[in-house]
């Protein structure tokens, strides 16, 4: 039993002549059949999610008192006051997210050419300064965070000293066909008195490059922040379900094990077929330990959410 | 020892590091960009085929199964990253 194990292993990752000295996986006939087993990994996945039980459900860890936790720490770093959380800002950032899943659009803007200043008035909420920043998809706060503070104009409302309340909500939902957590990150300063009339349409990324001079209005209640209850989980089933899994960390695990066993036996290969001095006529190692090295790179820094 | 043919084809190699670099690069930057990324892994990939027909050309061992080896990882590299961006 244990021989054979053994045989199957050289066979397979080591230079022998039983595969004309070259690790089998490694033939292109190997490379196909992993390319095979990948796509039909990737299939089973989208069937699994696809399906009425819903084995797959997206899980988010992201929530409300995180990200205001966490945005006031990185004012804090810029030097800046914090933010206090407004519930009527809250309000207009959930108006925001139902009419996205209503509307099903993915952009600052509805398809109606609504934009996001709308849901402030709609909500109560007058304003000087405006501005929204707009996540999807994210496992982790942490990682959201990152995200936006990793792209200039989120993070320049993020830490923009203009400022001074912020409202948020973290809505799970089916977007576009996809289930998703959509997260509407509103920020404002309250006008002390009159109208607000936008003078300048905010720019597409969502920040508002201009004051904006409003109308009288109640003015906007600050509150302490709303601790999201539990983790969003968007699926039929339960929270404490053990096949729950998150699509793309599930993905992300694949790919990179994939990538790195393919390295591992390309290093093993190149050493035994050296040791050996073998000759042969075959594409270079040290090549596809390059490309493949830079496709690992690439699997680990792509981001499960995505930002706008 | 493994090291030798890396020193034997230094420039061939340095081209491959620079296009890697490059690809890199240009992924760090556009990391909330998926489509950016997807098209910008296929032309890696396109440039990885051409630079391993260009390197074996040149030692005169080109043949259609490395033609087709090379193909195959880069196609298995687009694979695996076009399951996380699509």
């Amino acid at each position: 039993m244990f021989a054979r194990i053994f045989h199957t292993f050289k066979h397979q990752f080591t230079p022998h002549h039983t595969n004309n000295f070259r690790a089998r996986s490694l033939h292109n006939s190997g490379i196909f059949y992993i390319i095979g087993i990948l796509l039909s990994f990737n299939l089973l996945v989208r069937t699994l999610d696809s399906t009425a039980y819903h084995i797959l459900g997206f899980t988010s860890s992201v929530t409300i008192d995180e990200v205001v936790k966490n945005t006031n720490t990185e004012r804090i770093s810029a030097g800046l006051s914090t933010l206090k959380y407004s519930e009527t800002l809250a309000d207009a950032a959930r108006r925001k997210a139902d009419n996205m899943f209503t509307e099903d659009y993915w952009a600052h803007s509805s398809p109606a050419g609504i934009s996001p200043w709308h849901w402030f008035t709609e909500a109560g909420y007058s304003y000087l300064h405006a501005g929204e920043n707009l996540a999807k998809d994210f496992g982790s706060t942490d990682r959201m965070m990152k995200a936006w503070m990793n792209s200039p104009t989120h993070r320049d409302n993020i830490i923009n000293s203009q400022y001074s309340e912020t409202g948020i909500a973290v809505v799970p939902g089916i977007l576009q066909g996809q289930e998703t957590v959509l997260v509407v990150q509103l920020f404002g300063t309250p006008s002390v008195s009159t109208p607000a009339v936008p003078v300048v349409e905010p720019n597409t990324r969502g920040i508002s490059t201009t004051p904006i001079i409003a109308q009288i209005d109640d003015s906007p209640v600050a509150v302490e922040p709303i601790p999201t209850p539990e983790p969003a989980m968007i699926d039929g089933s339960t929270n404490s379900s053990l096949l729950q899994f998150d699509e793309f960390s599930l993905k992300q695990g694949v790919s990179i094990v994939t990538t790195i066993l393919l390295l591992l036996t390309l290093i093993l290969d190149l050493t035994l077929a050296e040791s050996h001095k073998l000759s042969r006529r075959v594409g270079k190692n040290w090549a596809h330990i390059i490309f493949i090295n830079v496709i690992l790179i690439l699997v680990t820094i792509v981001q499960a959410g995505r930002i706008l | 020892m493994i090291f030798r043919d890396l020193r034997v084809n230094k420039l061939d190699y340095s081209v491959l590091a620079l296009l890697a670099g490059g690809f890199v690069t240009f992924s760090l930057l556009n990391t909330n960009h998926p489509y950016q990324l997807f098209v910008s892994t296929i032309i890696f990939a396109i440039l990885y085929v051409l630079w391993g027909v260009w390197h074996h050309a040149q030692s005169h061992h080109l043949t259609w199964r490395i033609v087709l080896e090379y193909l195959l990882v880069a196609v298995l590299g687009v694979v695996i990253v076009s399951t996380l961006l699509i």
